[in-house]
């Protein structure tokens, strides 16, 4: 495959460009004061907008080489290990679109999208009650897009709200935390794709083994995978990660921004900053550290 | 401070309570260290470990939670730290690596340690013994489901407005958006409080001890219930069945209306 771009790397990208559609689309509601209808109608329009962004970005991409190319034929354990990885996934895709475990506690995303979708307004009324607000909301939570992102997708297709968030959402959210892993993976064992799909398997049962306890990756992608932790924790994260590991430092501050617009880190900056500045730093003393002993050498 | 620093050494032990996640992270990372040679990306090493520490140490935990200003529990310092990835990290290693070196390319040796391994995970995942109570939830809610629908028809198109049971409540604006209650969850999910400003009075908190009996708390009598929920825009009450008929005919004598069965509930409407 090319050096640099995959596949995944476009499902990762393109569902950060979502996060951005839905918050330009969000904002406008919040700031303009404009129905959300409107917003419903504005952010199908940048996510179209993005889409199209993107299919030029991949179709430049391969014609200046940057795309990852497709390697030679597969071996027999790669083969083993594909279908096991697939199997294992699916499984997972299976288990969230029956949406058994359903992880309700410390959240009103399915009232707050069935509040604008009702009311036709933004945090208009309050999702708990459906009566006005009294004391109205903090603003680091009014800018979070998720809900409006969920609404709008909702209205465009004409579904119910628990329907899209609790059985729907979940798949997005795992389908992007494997192009995540993908990406890792590629980036932590280049050119090595019996590796590579050593540690897709592993993640797999890892994130099946994690269901023990909410904030854990497992719980949060199976139980909880409409949350905006659980798309900063399993999809931002682990691809900002991988972009850091591959120095495409600008692209990873992308998810610190999405994550600004999912996740409500009140006045703190988020974790996808301290990951990118993290992996930032210690390359650069990994690299001086190296510098050093090719001098002594 | 003090605080701090006393939730970030008991969140700790509870985030190593349930499952063995971290303690697996923890071997990962002493295996790493050991074949720090055959690891190509150092960085990623380096920024794990350092991460893992800073969220161990009470202090630098400490320092992190005041970084999320101390709204999140101890686990979402736990973010920074890529496990998953790390694990899996590790684990490809020693199994692409350090395992075929050992064994000597024996299928089977290899086979048994994969297994082990295998076991190993399953032993960390803490077996289903957490606490999250997923198929309660779905019964209720489906249940709830139907008596609102039912609920629906009966109010023949009029808007909702209602004071019901929390197993009623907990799921009413999930269910139909368009219903307004007397309270909301938050009444005891407190977690929930974070999503606005709005604070219920003392009397509506008292209405929700009077719904569920409890009698530690209980401060209102049949009557002053009824007068308060009277005193409201309330168009719709449902009280459990087991409340007893002085008080079904207190309310209906203060609501001005009649009570009906709905499923297991009393239901007057106004």
């Amino acid at each position: 495959m090319s050096k640099n771009y995959s596949f995944s790397d476009g499902i990762a990208t393109f569902i950060i460009l979502l996060i951005g559609a839905a918050e330009a689309a969000h904002l406008c509601g919040i700031f303009l004061h404009r129905p959300f209808s409107e917003c419903a109608i504005l952010f199908g329009i940048f996510a179209v907008g993005a889409l199209i962004v993107l299919i030029a970005a991949v179709i430049w991409c391969r014609k200046a080489g940057h795309a990852v190319c497709t390697g030679n034929g597969w071996s027999r354990a790669e083969k083993v290990l594909l279908t096991v990885f697939i199997l294992l996934a699916v499984v997972q895709v299976l288990y969230a679109v029956m949406g058994k475990g359903i992880y309700r506690r410390g959240d009103i995303t399915v009232e707050t999208v069935g509040s604008f979708l009702e009311n036709n307004t933004l945090y208009q009324v309050n999702p708990m009650t459906g009566r006005a607000y009294e004391g109205g909301i903090p603003s680091r939570l009014k800018i979070l897009c998720l809900p409006t992102m969920y609404a709008s997708l909702c209205s465009l297709f004409h579904v119910s709200p628990r329907l899209l968030i609790w059985h729907v959402i979940p798949v997005v959210t795992l389908t992007g935390c494997y192009a995540a892993y993908i990406c890792l993976g590629r980036s932590l064992f280049p050119g090595d794709r019996y590796r590579q799909l050593w540690f897709l398997v592993i993640v797999a049962l890892v994130i099946w083994a994690g269901g023990y306890k909410f904030g854990m990756d497992g719980f949060l992608v199976l139980f909880a995978g409409w949350r905006g932790v659980t798309l900063r924790n399993t999809v931002l994260i682990p691809y900002a990660v991988s972009l850091c590991i591959r120095k495409k430092y600008l692209h990873a501050f992308l998810c610190a921004v999405a994550e600004v617009c999912i996740v409500w880190t009140l006045y703190g900056l988020g974790a996808c900053l301290i990951v990118i500045s993290g992996m930032a730093l210690a390359r650069f003393l990994c690299g001086r550290r190296k510098n050093r002993e090719e001098d002594e050498r | 401070m003090t605080e701090l620093l006393g939730n970030a050494w008991t969140g700790w032990h509870s985030f190593t309570a349930a499952g063995k996640l971290a303690a697996l992270l923890l071997i990962s990372l002493l295996f790493l260290w050991i074949y720090y040679k055959k690891v190509v990306q150092k960085p990623f090493l380096v920024y794990t470990t350092v991460a893992v520490a800073c969220c161990i140490v009470p202090v630098t935990a400490a320092v992190l939670m005041l970084y999320q200003t101390g709204f999140y529990d101890y686990e979402w310092i736990w973010s920074i730290v890529p496990l998953t990835a790390m694990i899996g990290f590790a684990a490809t290693i020693f199994i692409t690596d350090v395992l075929k070196s050992v064994t000597e390319g024996d299928r089977k040796k290899e086979a048994a340690v994969i297994l082990m391994m295998l076991a190993t995970l399953i032993l960390c995942s803490g077996m289903g013994t957490g606490d999250f109570e997923f198929a309660e939830n779905q019964s209720e809610l489906k249940r709830a489901e139907e008596l609102l629908e039912e609920l629906g028809e009966r109010m023949e198109g009029r808007e909702i407005y209602l004071w019901a049971p929390r197993e009623i409540t907990e799921y009413a604006r999930e269910c139909n958006a368009g219903i307004r209650v007397l309270y909301g969850r938050n009444m005891w999910d407190i977690s929930l409080d974070a999503y606005a400003y709005d604070t219920y009075s003392r009397e509506m908190a008292d209405l929700d001890c009077w719904m569920r009996n409890d009698e530690e708390k209980e401060t209102l009598s049949d009557g002053e219930c009824a007068e308060i929920v009277a005193s409201t825009e309330v168009n719709c009450i449902l009280l459990p069945g087991g409340k007893s008929n002085e008080t079904i005919e207190c309310f209906e004598e203060k609501l001005g209306t009649r009570a009906e069965f709905l499923g297991d509930y009393y239901l007057l409407i106004r």
